[in-house]
């Protein structure tokens, strides 16, 4: 319930900043991202609302609508994993994308690949060294298909 | 009629039939990665093209563009993105089975829908091409803008946990599709004078972004030694058990295929809303909506056999009148120019036998997704099963990063599908789906073009509201929206009356308490 | 045991790569010549596949690449009005090993209406222009408009009440459309649509009056519209038929003209073969055949009467916006 009132008070943030900006558009240019901001804050007041309420003592919970129950199965059980490892894939997946362009695309894909399959080895399980090889020659085959066949230009970088 | 025998004799040419084998495959494939899209493989396929004969290049593009938006399944059932947009409404029960070990199954099930929606489309366009795009043509800005509204009542149906949250998202997605240059008036809005942002944020980068790196990092977290995170269960004679299952309902696929070329056929529409708007109709006139979005075969049936029934769809006013139905069809317009074809009716006199081959290579392309899909599904299913996560995580996040690039060349777009990643990481954990907000991405474009549009012409006309609201079609379409927003309140009541005993105690995911 | 499902990974990959590879064999060859160019060349288009430019730059790959003696790449990077492809391009090597489509007036207007296009019209080299699609103004076939006068005077006793449809705001259809009002002194409601064929569609459907269109989309369609003036200097040749604007008292011409375009700093060697190659190209006759047959018209303007053309260009479409107050 905590989680919703602060999403709503972001959104009507969201929304309340969307309403000045949109001040500086011209009449056709801030009509749409008008009527759409004063949605998205009246449907977070909504969101508010009813967590500030359910999370009175006195609720019952009602047969419909449950926020709380919300989220596709994985995400009821998704605090609980392994999210040390989760932040550390994260990491590297982000560093992976800001190295495309000064690196390379294949050389960064190779690297953060590899990694990847270190942070994410079971240990005594995972032959590693197979699986980084297995990586490194699916990113060269799929780069050199994009570059060669399809002529997509990928960053070439420092290291190609 | 001669043009008909000898376009006939020309389809089961070796030469064509391998090439809209070629095509289909190669579109499968294509259309499997996500972030390829069926354009972005006709348009890298145009220049190889250019050497071949007219037929041959339509044949072999013509398949393509099957596959392609047929493939996008794949990805949707196996790692709950869309391979192409087209396919979002199959991630919904797609994945929940492909997590159960039934994705083969799902694909199965896919690829009927899919040969049976793509067959109802290519009738549409044999027979009744040019009464249809002359139909088409009376979709004007106020028509599109009420679509759009109708569109968006979607929300309610495909997030059945929280109504309010549901249309959270969509307002959200709206809002992201406002970034970027403004369509009257050429504004750039919300680009905090960044230059990457003036462009606004591209929809497939999004859509990689706010699908799949929630399910990588959802993954990662909670993989379980080396076990598969979609594990593979075969069974035996699926393809027959699962026809017999399919066959029971065949108002479903005739329903589905119906709505795919419907919408397919009104140029600027295409499939990607196809899938969703077919979607929505099988679960409002299920007798079992709770069972939508948990793993529903017929879930699956209504997307793709509409998204596929949208390709023949959208070729109607681009053969007959030389406007593209989709963007695709806008690539494969270029190709026919570029071949000295123009649209229109000499295709139909002067070159019927180039035209009529075409529309029967894409009998053949249907017919040719059978064998074939049932086979790179198998093998595709097989092999994300048989992945530990610690190489499936990095391949499809790869996959991500290399489909986001290759949309425009444009590194920005990798960045921002890892930006709304993260966004839509956080908003799954706080319960905000992917789908209304790529929903609302997809037809907030769509939805101001029409509004600002409108109010021009119905300013000078001198009525500017009034036209929103006194032409026949945007009447039907608004009566279709109160209708479908209203539907979720009608349905509760009426199954409050039949089963008076449950009322407490079920938790009613069809239900939209605040719709 | 998850080691020995690798192979079949590496069976599926290379099934990828059969699926795929077979059409580089298409586009193999081509050998090297001189000091430039010795490897491909990336030809961008800062618009959509399917396009018109793209379009022209398919039909002239072939005579390029025999020209150039390597490989010619088209690719697409569409995006705020070429702005995006632009960019990159005056942010990119200038080496000549990428070129970009140049379309006049978009490549002046962005940096004009924008604080912040990510590049100024100088940035850029004009190579060489080759074509010219000349912009028409048409009405329904049906219309009870039957010349350019009878609608002007229309719309300028009923002003707004004419609604022209046109394929983007600050397109060049836009400035035609802001120079017939500045000429004529008539008022009328432009409708922009998010491209040339849905522009189209809007105006077959009869949902506007009007409509501003490029010359092959007025040959594709001419037999469901009147065209009332086109915007060439002349008769033109796929049209001769309607008169001009400027036959009619209105003194403009409205046109996209189509050329190709490098990074301001290009070594001048460089920029002299393109040009060279460009012209080649251009005087080919299968590619003129194809091109009129189209409705475009030629142009062979090289780098210095092309960069001349870009520089009066801007004045005139800057003075243009100033007047109306689109600045």
């Amino acid at each position: 319930m905590r989680n919703d009132r602060l999403t709503a008070l972001v959104l009507i943030a969201v929304s309340i900043f969307s309403l000045l900006e949109s001040n500086r558009y011209g009449p056709l240019s801030r009509l749409f991202p008008r009527v759409v901001a004063v949605a998205l804050g009246v449907l977070s007041l909504v969101l508010l609302v009813q967590s500030i309420v359910r999370a009175r003592p006195g609720y019952r919970q009602k047969s419909v609508g449950l926020p709380s129950a919300s989220g596709a199965e994985p995400a009821e059980t998704g605090s609980s994993g392994d999210m040390r490892g989760m932040l550390f894939s994260l990491l590297v997946m982000v560093a992976w994308t800001l190295l495309l362009e000064p690196v390379g695309f294949w050389a960064a894909s190779v690297l953060a690949f590899s990694t990847l399959v270190l942070i994410l080895r079971t240990p005594g399980k995972t032959v590693v060294w197979k699986n980084i090889l297995g990586g490194a020659i699916l990113v060269t085959m799929f780069v050199l298909v994009f570059r060669i066949a399809l002529r997509v230009p990928l960053p070439e970088g420092l290291l190609w | 009629m001669p043009a008909v025998l000898l376009a006939l004799l020309q389809v089961i040419h070796p030469i064509n039939l391998f090439l809209v084998t070629l095509g289909v495959g190669a579109g499968i494939v294509v259309g499997a990665l996500p972030g390829l899209t069926a354009t972005m493989a006709i348009a890298l396929l145009v220049p190889f093209t250019f050497g071949m004969n007219v037929v041959h290049a339509l044949v072999l593009l013509g398949g393509m563009y099957c596959g392609a938006i047929y493939g996008g399944s794949y990805s949707a059932i196996l790692i709950n993105t869309p391979g192409t947009p087209a396919a979002i409404a199959t991630t919904f029960d797609g994945f929940t089975l492909a997590k159960k070990g039934h994705a083969y199954r799902a694909i199965v099930v896919a690829t009927i829908a899919s040969v049976v929606g793509g067959l109802i489309g290519v009738f549409f366009l044999l027979f009744l091409s040019p009464p249809l795009a002359r139909a088409s043509l009376r979709f004007g800005p106020p028509e599109f803008f009420w679509l759009t509204v109708f569109g968006l009542t979607i929300i309610a149906t495909i997030s059945p946990k929280s109504t309010v949250k549901g249309l959270i998202g969509g307002a959200v997605g709206l809002l992201i599709g406002t970034i970027g240059i403004a369509p009257i008036e050429g504004t750039i809005r919300f680009s905090f004078g960044t230059l990457a942002l003036q462009n606004g944020i591209s929809l497939i980068p999004a859509l990689i972004g706010l699908f799949c790196l929630p399910e990588i990092l959802d993954m990662i977290a909670s993989r379980n030694e080396e076990r598969s995170a979609v594990p593979y269960r075969s069974q035996r004679h699926m393809l027959r058990r699962v026809w017999r299952l399919m066959r029971r309902k065949p108002w479903l696929l005739i329903r589905s295929g119906l709505i795919g070329t419907g919408i397919g056929i009104i140029p600027g529409a295409g499939a990607n809303i196809a899938g969703m708007v077919s979607y929505n109709e099988a679960v409002r006139v299920s007798n079992e909506p709770e069972k939508f979005g948990k793993g529903n075969l017929d879930g699956i049936t209504a997307s793709e056999a509409s998204n596929n029934a949208g390709v023949a769809g959208s070729l109607v006013p681009l053969l007959t009148l030389g406007i593209p139905g989709a963007p695709p069809a806008a690539v494969l317009l270029g190709a026919l120019l570029l071949k000295g074809f123009r649209p229109g009716a000499e295709l139909f006199t002067v070159h019927a036998t180039v035209t009529y081959t075409f529309m029967f290579s894409l009998i053949v392309a249907n017919l040719v997704l059978l064998p074939l899909g049932l086979m790179l599904g198998k093998g595709a299913s097989k092999v994300v099963a048989g992945l530990p996560v610690s190489l499936l995580a990095p391949l499809v996040f790869f996959l991500s990063v290399i489909g986001a690039f290759a949309i425009q060349n444009n590194i920005a777009d990798v960045y921002v599908m890892l930006a709304l990643g993260l966004v839509g990481y956080i908003g799954r954990k706080l319960g905000f789906q992917p789908g209304p907000i790529v929903l609302g991405l997809i037809l907030g474009v769509m939805c101001e073009q029409g509004l600002v549009q409108s109010i021009l012409i119905g300013r000078a006309a001198g009525m500017p509201v009034a036209i929103f609201f006194t032409r026949p079609i945007s009447l039907v379409l608004i009566g279709l929206t109160l209708f479908s927003a209203g539907w979720p309140m009608v349905s509760r009541m009426r199954r409050r009356a039949a089963e008076p005993s449950h009322d407490s105690d079920s938790t009613m995911p069809s239900g939209g308490s605040h719709a | 045991m998850r080691v020995q499902r690798m192979p079949r990974v590496a069976v599926v990959i290379i099934a990828v790569a059969v699926m795929v590879l077979p059409t580089t064999l298409f586009a193999a060859g081509g050998g090297e010549q001189g000091s430039f160019p010795t490897r491909a060349i990336n030809y961008v288009i800062p618009f959509d596949a399917g396009g018109q430019s793209d379009i022209t730059a398919q039909y002239q790959r072939e005579v390029l690449e025999r020209e150039l003696g390597v490989d010619v790449v088209i690719r697409h990077q569409p995006g705020a009005g070429g702005a995006l492809a632009w960019s990159a391009l005056s942010r990119g090597r200038a080496d000549g090993y990428t070129i970009a489509g140049n379309n006049i007036p978009h490549i002046v207007i962005q940096p004009l209406v924008r604080e912040n296009a990510g590049y100024r019209t100088e940035d850029l080299r004009p190579v060489y222009m080759f074509q010219t699609t000349p912009i028409g103004l048409a009405v329904a076939a049906n219309s009870p408009f039957n010349t350019l006068a009878e609608l002007i005077d229309h719309a300028r006793s009923n002003p707004g009440r004419v609604t022209v449809s046109g394929s983007g705001t600050h397109s060049g259809h836009h400035l035609a459309i802001l120079q017939l009002q500045y000429l004529s002194g008539a008022e009328f409601t432009y409708v922009p649509a998010s491209g040339a064929a849905p522009s189209v569609t809007n105006f077959l459907g009869g949902h506007t009056q009007a409509i501003l269109a490029n010359s092959d989309d007025l040959v594709q369609h001419r037999e469901s519209m009147k065209i009332l003036a086109i915007g060439t200097d002349g008769r033109f040749h796929a049209l001769p038929e309607v008169p001009t604007f400027m036959e009619q008292g209105y003194d403009f011409t409205a046109g996209i003209d189509r050329g190709v375009t490098v990074p301001a700093n290009t070594p001048e060697d460089i920029v002299r073969r393109l040009e060279r190659a460009f012209d080649a190209v251009t005087r080919d006759p299968a590619f003129v055949t194809q091109m009129e047959a189209m409705g475009f018209e030629m142009q062979y303007l090289g780098a210095d009467a092309f960069a001349e053309y870009v520089a009066r260009k801007q004045r005139e479409i800057s003075t243009v916006l100033r007047e109306l107050g689109e600045l």
